[in-house]
């Protein structure tokens, strides 16, 4: 019987060692060789992965540039900021993508040295449903603070009428929603908050999750959009692109100078005037002094390697962001999102001459140039 | 007192009566109300998701945000079988052979323990298999693959073949593998030809129930295959899955996008609607068999 027993334990390894090996044997033959020495370089597939915010556009631009370099297929995934820096560091994508510049020890845990460059601007707005309350209410920094913070509980308060002179204000609670989820646009909105009223910097601060003094949560902009629609005397914060596509009413914000600014393609595209190179840690647009700009503005940016591994990739790569960053700007006001101004844009194309393989720098194909 | 008697009887039935009744009523209610959610949901879902489906949503790869309805999610069906598929190959030689294991030379401490994992495994939260495979496998191979999405799935889906299975082999009489032995036949003759075969629909049945759940796993594979917006056949690149596509598209600001996760999710049920109603016919007839 004994014997029978191993005979048994042998056919189990050995099933499973055939179907292991039947799966990994069928990789072979889906890799174009090169194509170096054909005329037009057409690209080759690879795969990104980041930020939730730039995911249409992303998408867009992928789809587009196929046209352009035909075998570009560059596969995109949404899985959130923190998780595309996690897995750019861990080099298991081929670029990442991340709402925020990288901090200092996401820097220092990176492989090897990269290039954060900006690609689209977007702006987090204040939102909100009351009936009878059209879209444009217009507030200033410390009064979003002081709904935040509940201070300020009613729709009618003297904070919001001071400000609205001729707005019919009704007595109605306010009732706050709030992201539930670590969220870049929660890093935005709680920055600039910060940096408009010194109570909220002291009690709540800036974070991609915060400890909220009142209101109910919402999981993603889609929770938070959600949220705010079923409730009477709402107010919340979404990125421009949801805000839009909510139809919810959207408040007008006060800039430093005393005007107020109503978010909007160009009003955020504005903002992004006052962008300083090289990014770094603390690079944000909120507050922008640029004329027009809206004040809760913000970028996204793709991380790329500066020392490619891979020759076509790289030039992929570098042909993406080139074309993406000239051509591929006139679609993101299509989608809400706010193009970059165009002294941005060159300086942007300067940060990617960085980006290398071998040590030389690649060069952009003639073909995104033309 | 014959005639008191005679009164009293129909009073005492009249009050069991009415308890019983009461009690049928009740469970037939709670039997009811444990429907409702299925019920509501697939209608829900039907009425959401019909308007998706087209032509280009189950032939085409994904157009742009600009026109998504140009485009389909094709790549996400060819993924899902990909996924499920490779790990259904993994996981039904492991399952099945535990199973035999432990029910035709499982004692002792090693069919506990082995017992006690199946147990644990079943109840891990998905997303610690898929925690798991993305650190030992994804991050060594340097990608996001099928390979490691249908490895995490493995892990969630031995263990419901194994347990299941076994309890179908245990079914199989006694009386048969004495008779078998008795006439002579070899130990794994008798497991091969009678056990086995025996429980043949039972096996599959739980096979079924192991890759409906395998289907609608989100979170293991999300951190494994990632998703991709194109068709992949390579087991070692990033591969996309139908349950992906819902997350992702549920979540987007463009409209149009919505309806295509609704079309995914009334196709991922319908799918797992039917594997469970085949296993359920199955394990009917198996029952009736061994009966």
């Amino acid at each position: 019987m004994r014997k029978r027993d191993w005979r048994l334990g042998a056919l189990v390894i050995f099933v499973a060692l055939a179907a292991l090996a039947a799966a990994c044997s069928s990789k072979s033959g889906s890799n174009n060789g090169g194509g170096s020495n054909a005329p037009a370089f057409q690209g080759t597939s690879m795969n990104g992965a980041g930020a939730t915010f730039p995911d249409p556009i992303y998408e867009q631009w992928f789809q587009d540039f196929q046209t352009v370099e035909s075998n570009a297929k560059i596969n995109y995934q949404a899985i959130g900021s923190g998780g595309g820096v996690t897995q750019f560091s861990a080099r298991t994508v081929d670029f990442g993508a991340s709402d925020a510049p990288l901090q200092s020890d996401e820097t220092s845990a990176l492989p090897g040295g990269a290039v954060e460059i900006p690609t689209v601007l977007g702006g987090v707005v204040v939102t909100y449903k009351v009936s009878g309350l059209e879209t444009g209410l217009k507030l200033d920094g410390r009064t979003v603070a002081d709904m935040f913070l509940g201070k300020v509980n009613k729709w009618n308060d003297q904070e919001i009428a001071s400000q609205n002179p001729g707005v019919k204000l009704p007595d109605e609670q306010i009732a706050v929603v709030h992201r539930s989820d670590e969220s870049g646009t929660t890093f935005v909105f709680t920055s600039w908050l910060s940096s408009q009223s010194p109570e909220w910097q002291q009690k709540v601060g800036a974070d991609k999750a915060v400890q909220w003094p009142v209101g109910t949560g919402g999981d993603g902009n889609d929770g938070v959009a959600a949220g705010i629609t079923q409730t009477e005397g709402a107010v919340g914060y979404l990125s421009y692109d949801f805000a839009v596509s909510s139809h919810l009413g959207i408040a007008q914000i006060k800039r430093n100078d005393g005007t107020y600014v109503t978010p909007s393609v160009d009003s955020i595209s504005a903002a992004g005037g006052i962008l300083k190179f090289p990014i770094s840690p603390d690079t944000n647009i909120l507050n922008s002094s640029a004329a027009g700009a809206y004040p809760i503005s913000s970028t996204t940016y793709l991380l790329i390697y500066t020392d490619q591994k891979d020759k076509d990739k790289g030039q992929t790569l570098v042909d993406f962001v080139y074309w993406a960053l000239t051509k591929g700007q006139d679609t993101a006001s299509k989608l809400n999102y706010a193009p970059l101004p165009g002294t941005i844009r060159a300086q942007a194309l300067t940060q990617l001459s960085q980006v290398g393989y071998q040590g030389k720098t690649i060069e952009p194909s003639p073909g995104v140039k033309a | 007192m014959i005639v008191a008697e005679g009164r009293a009887r129909p009073w005492v039935s009249g009050a069991r009566k009415w308890q019983d009744r009461g009690f049928t009523i009740f469970m037939w209610a709670c039997a009811t109300v444990a429907m409702v959610p299925l019920v509501l949901i697939t209608l829900y879902v039907a009425t959401r998701g019909y308007h998706a489906l087209s032509i280009n949503f189950f032939t085409k790869e994904p157009a742009g945000p600009l026109d998504p309805t140009a485009g389909g999610i094709l790549q996400s069906f060819i993924g899902s079988a990909l996924i499920v598929g490779m790990a259904t190959m993994f996981s039904v030689p492991l399952g099945v052979f535990a199973a035999v294991y432990l029910s035709e030379y499982g004692r002792g401490w090693f069919a506990s323990a082995m017992r006690l994992i199946a147990e644990v495994l079943l109840s891990t939260p998905s997303i610690v298999a898929g925690a798991f495979i993305w650190s030992v496998v994804v991050v060594a191979m340097g990608s996001f693959s099928a390979v490691a999405g249908a490895l995490s799935l493995t892990v969630l889906m031995w263990p419901v073949i194994a347990r299941a299975t076994e309890e179908v082999l245990r079914l199989v009489p006694q009386d048969l593998r004495e008779g078998a032995l008795a006439l002579g036949l070899p130990r794994w003759k008798v497991i091969l030809r009678v056990v086995v075969p025996t429980a043949g629909a039972g096996t599959i049945t739980s096979i079924m129930l192991a890759v409906a759940r395998g289907l609608g796993e989100t979170a293991p594979i999300l951190l494994t295959a990632l998703g991709n917006d194109f068709i992949n056949t390579n087991p070692l690149q990033p591969t996309d899955a139908v349950p992906l596509r819902i997350y992702d598209y549920a979540r987007t600001s463009v409209e149009p996008l919505h309806v295509f996760a609704w079309g995914g999710a009334l196709i991922l049920l319908a799918a797992v609607l039917v594997l469970s109603i085949a296993a359920r016919v199955l394990s009917t007839r198996q029952q009736k068999r061994i009966a």
